[in-house]
C-alpha cells in the first residue's frame, strides 16, 4: 500500500510588497533624508495649534519685524508684528494640503482618461491622446491662470487649476504602464473567468501600474506645493491673511533689505518641503523599478 | 448521428478570419466539432493551426475587430453562443466555461496572492463574504493537490514554481459553480516532463470528480495519447481528420496525422535510428490558400485534384472520418 506522508513546510514569513519596498528604502540615503523632511512637514502641519507658540493672525504693532531669537520671536516677526514661526508651521498645513488635493485631482481624472484610453484604444484613445497633447502644449501657468481666472481667486480654485493642469502627465504615464501590461496573460485569464470591463481595467490592469504612478504623485506633490506658492505670491492662489508661503513671500519682498528673515524664511521652507518630495520620488523611482533595482 | 441529449457543445461550419494589413487571414474554415458530456476531446495541430482561435471563439475572446466570424454556430447548452449578448457571455465565462492557459508564469495576476484571486472569482459569481470565499479557496488548493494549501493560498504568484501556479490556475478555473466545459490551451507546453504528467493526471482525476468535459489543445501526441477520448487533427483551419484516440494511433488515415505519428520519437520504427522524420516544408500562408487542400504541398501522396479542391468528409466508421483524396493510398501503406 502506498503510504502519502504530509511534508511539514517551514514558516517562512513571505514579506509583502510593502515590506520588501520598505527594506529596499531603508538603504537609499536620499529617499530616508526625503522621507524625514517630509514626516517633519506633516507633523507640523498636524500638531500646528500644539506646536506653533502664537496665534499666526494675531498681530502685535510694537514688535514689527522683530529680528530672529529676540523677545520670544524665535525666527522674529513680520511687517505687521506676527510670529514669523507659527506663520511658517500654518503654512506647512496649507502647502500639504494643496499638495495632496491637488495631486489627487489630477490622479483621479489621469487615472480615468490614462486606463479606459489605453484600454479601449482605436479611435477613442487617439481623440483623447490628442486633446491631452493639446492640454501639454500649453505652459502650465498660463493653464492654471486661466483656469483661476474662470473660477476666481482663491486658495480652493488654486488647488483645482493645478490639479486639472497636471492631469496630462499622469494620464501618460498610466497610459503607458496600462498598455504593457494590457497584453499579459493574466488580463485574458480574468476575462475568461467572467470579469467585465471595468473589472478588468480597475481592478486588473491598474493594480500593476501603480508603481510608476506613485513615483510621479511624490513628485508632483512637490512640484505643486511649488506652483501653488508661485500663484499665491501672484495673488491667484491665498489671499491675505492667510499664512502661505508664496503669498508671505509676496506680500513682503519690499523688506528684503531691512527685515531679510520675513521673505527668506518662507523661502527655505518651500524648498525644503519640494526637496523633500523631490528626494523621496527619486528613491521611489530607483527602488519600484525592477531595472533600476540590482 | 450523435446524441443530442449528451452534447454539451458542438461548433457549426465555424469560419473565422481576422483582417490584418496585409489581407484577410482565414484562421479557422469550416469547422464542425461537437463535445459530449464527461468528454475529452483534444484538437491537435501545429502552431498557426487555427487551435486557439478556435478555442477562444467558443467564449469570445479572440480580438473583434481584426477578428470576425462569418458563417457558423457554437451552440453550447442550447443556446447559440455567437447569438448572446456581451453580458450574457460575461456570465457564462468561468462560471460554466472555464479556461486554463498555456504560461502559468504570466497567466496569474502578479500583483495578487493566489488566493485572493480565487476567492475572487468565488465572490464575483456566487456573492458570498471573503472569507468564506477564502475557505472554499483552501478546498480548491486541496483538490488540487497543493501541499499546505493553508499557508500556500497567501502566497503570491511569483512564490510558486511553474507546476504549483499551473494548479492554481485550474483551481482558478475550478471555482465555478457549475462546470461544463474546461478549455485548457497547451497547459502542460511551459512544464517540464515530470509536472506534466502529474498535470494531466489531476485533470483526469478532476474530470471525472467534477463532471466535466475538456477541450484540450495541445501539439503533442503524448499528451493526445495520455488524456482523449477522441481526437480532431486540425491543419491550416481545417479538420482534416476525427476520430476516437485509439484509431488515430492506430488507423491513421489522412497523410497529415501520419506524418505527425511518424515524427514521434516512441515511435517503434526509430528502434536503433539516429535520425527523427519530419513532415517536409512547412505552413502555407494563411492568406494564400485556394480552394484546394491545404496540405497538398507538402503531402508525398498528392494527385492533381488536391490542389484544385478541398476533399469532401469521408466517414470509415461512426467515429472516424477523413478529409482526404487518396486516404485508400495512406491505407494501403
Amino acid at each position: 500500500m502506498k503510504t502519502t506522508e504530509v511534508l511539514e513546510v517551514p514558516r517562512i514569513k513571505e514579506p509583502t510588497p510593502l515590506q520588501e519596498t520598505w527594506y529596499h528604502l531603508k538603504k537609499n540615503t536620499g529617499a530616508m533624508i526625503g522621507l524625514g523632511i517630509i514626516s517633519i512637514f506633516i507633523l507640523m502641519a498636524i500638531f500646528a495649534p500644539l506646536i506653533s507658540p502664537r496665534d499666526p493672525l494675531a498681530q502685535e504693532v510694537s514688535e514689527r519685524m522683530t529680528p530672529l531669537m529676540t523677545n520670544g520671536y524665535i525666527l522674529g516677526s513680520d511687517d505687521l508684528g506676527r510670529d514669523m514661526l507659527s506663520r511658517l508651521i500654518y503654512g506647512a498645513r496649507i502647502s500639504m494640503t494643496i499638495g495632496v488635493v491637488s495631486v489627487g485631482i489630477s490622479l483621479f481624472f489621469g487615472i480615468i482618461i490614462g486606463v479606459t484610453s489605453a484600454f479601449y484604444g482605436g479611435v477613442f484613445d487617439k481623440i483623447v491622446m490628442r486633446l491631452i497633447d493639446i492640454m501639454l502644449a500649453f505652459p502650465y501657468i498660463l493653464l492654471t491662470i486661466v483656469i483661476v481666472s474662470i473660477l476666481g481667486p482663491s486658495l480652493t480654485n488654486a488647488m483645482v487649476a493645478i490639479g486639472i493642469s497636471q492631469v496630462p502627465r499622469y494620464a501618460r504615464v498610466v497610459r503607458a504602464s496600462v498598455l504593457a501590461e494590457k497584453e499579459n496573460d493574466y488580463v485574458l485569464a480574468e476575462k475568461a473567468l467572467g470579469a467585465s470591463n471595468f473589472e478588468l481595467m480597475f481592478l486588473t490592469i491598474l493594480p500593476n501600474c501603480l508603481s510608476p504612478t506613485i513615483v510621479q504623485a511624490t513628485l508632483g506633490i512637490g512640484e505643486a506645493i511649488l506652483n501653488s506658492a508661485g500663484l499665491s505670491f501672484l495673488g491667484l492662489g491665498a489671499q491675505p491673511p492667510t499664512p502661505e508661503w508664496g503669498l508671505m513671500i509676496a506680500s513682503s519682498k519690499q523688506f528684503i533689505t531691512n527685515a531679510w528673515w520675513i521673505v527668506t524664511l518662507p523661502g527655505i521652507a518651500i524648498l525644503l518641503a519640494v526637496l523633500g518630495f523631490n528626494l523621496f520620488g527619486d528613491g521611489l523611482r530607483d527602488i519600484l523599478d525592477p531595472k533600476m533595482r540590482n | 448521428m450523435e446524441d443530442t441529449k449528451d452534447l454539451l457543445l458542438s461548433i457549426n461550419n465555424l469560419n473565422f478570419s481576422f483582417d490584418t494589413q496585409r489581407g484577410v487571414v482565414n484562421a479557422v474554415r469550416d469547422l464542425s466539432i461537437s463535445i459530449r458530456k464527461g468528454e475529452t476531446l483534444t484538437l491537435v495541430g501545429e502552431s498557426g493551426c487555427g487551435k486557439s482561435v478556435t478555442a477562444h471563439a467558443i467564449n469570445q475572446l479572440n480580438p473583434m475587430p481584426p477578428g470576425r466570424v462569418d458563417s457558423g454556430s457554437i451552440i453550447f447548452r442550447g443556446n447559440d453562443l455567437l447569438k448572446l449578448k456581451k453580458g450574457e457571455i460575461e456570465k457564462l465565462r468561468g462560471t460554466q466555461i472555464s479556461m486554463i492557459f498555456q504560461e502559468p508564469m504570466t497567466a496569474l495576476n502578479p500583483v495578487f496572492t493566489v488566493g485572493s484571486q480565487i476567492a475572487d472569482v468565488f465572490m464575483t459569481h456566487q456573492h458570498i463574504s471573503k472569507s468564506e470565499a477564502m475557505e472554499k479557496a483552501v478546498e480548491l488548493f486541496r483538490l488540487v493537490k497543493i501541499p499546505a494549501p493553508e499557508r500556500r493560498i497567501h502566497a503570491y504568484p511569483h512564490q510558486l514554481s511553474g507546476g504549483m501556479r499551473q494548479r492554481a490556475m485550474i483551481a482558478m478555473a475550478l471555482a465555478s459553480p457549475e462546470p461544463g466545459l474546461m478549455i485548457a490551451d497547451e497547459p502542460t507546453t511551459a512544464l517540464d516532463v515530470t509536472i506534466q504528467a502529474q498535470i494531466l493526471d489531476l485533470l483526469n482525476d478532476l474530470k471525472e470528480k467534477v463532471g466535466m468535459s475538456i477541450l484540450l489543445i495541445t501539439h503533442d501526441m503524448g499528451v493526445v495519447a495520455e488524456m482523449a477520448d477522441r481526437v480532431v487533427v486540425m491543419y491550416a483551419g481545417r479538420k482534416v481528420e476525427e476520430a476516437q484516440v485509439y484509431d488515430i494511433f492506430e488507423e491513421p488515415r489522412h497523410p497529415y496525422t501520419l506524418g505527425l505519428l511518424n515524427s514521434l520519437p516512441s515511435n517503434s520504427k526509430y528502434q536503433g535510428a539516429s535520425r527523427l522524420e519530419a513532415i517536409t516544408g512547412t505552413v502555407p500562408d494563411m492568406r494564400t490558400i485556394g480552394s484546394g487542400c491545404p496540405f497538398e504541398n507538402r503531402c508525398a501522396y498528392a494527385s492533381e485534384i488536391c490542389g484544385k479542391e478541398f476533399p469532401k468528409e469521408t466517414a470509415l466508421n461512426e467515429s472516424h472520418s477523413v478529409w482526404c483524396h487518396n486516404w485508400q493510398k495512406v491505407q494501403e501503406d
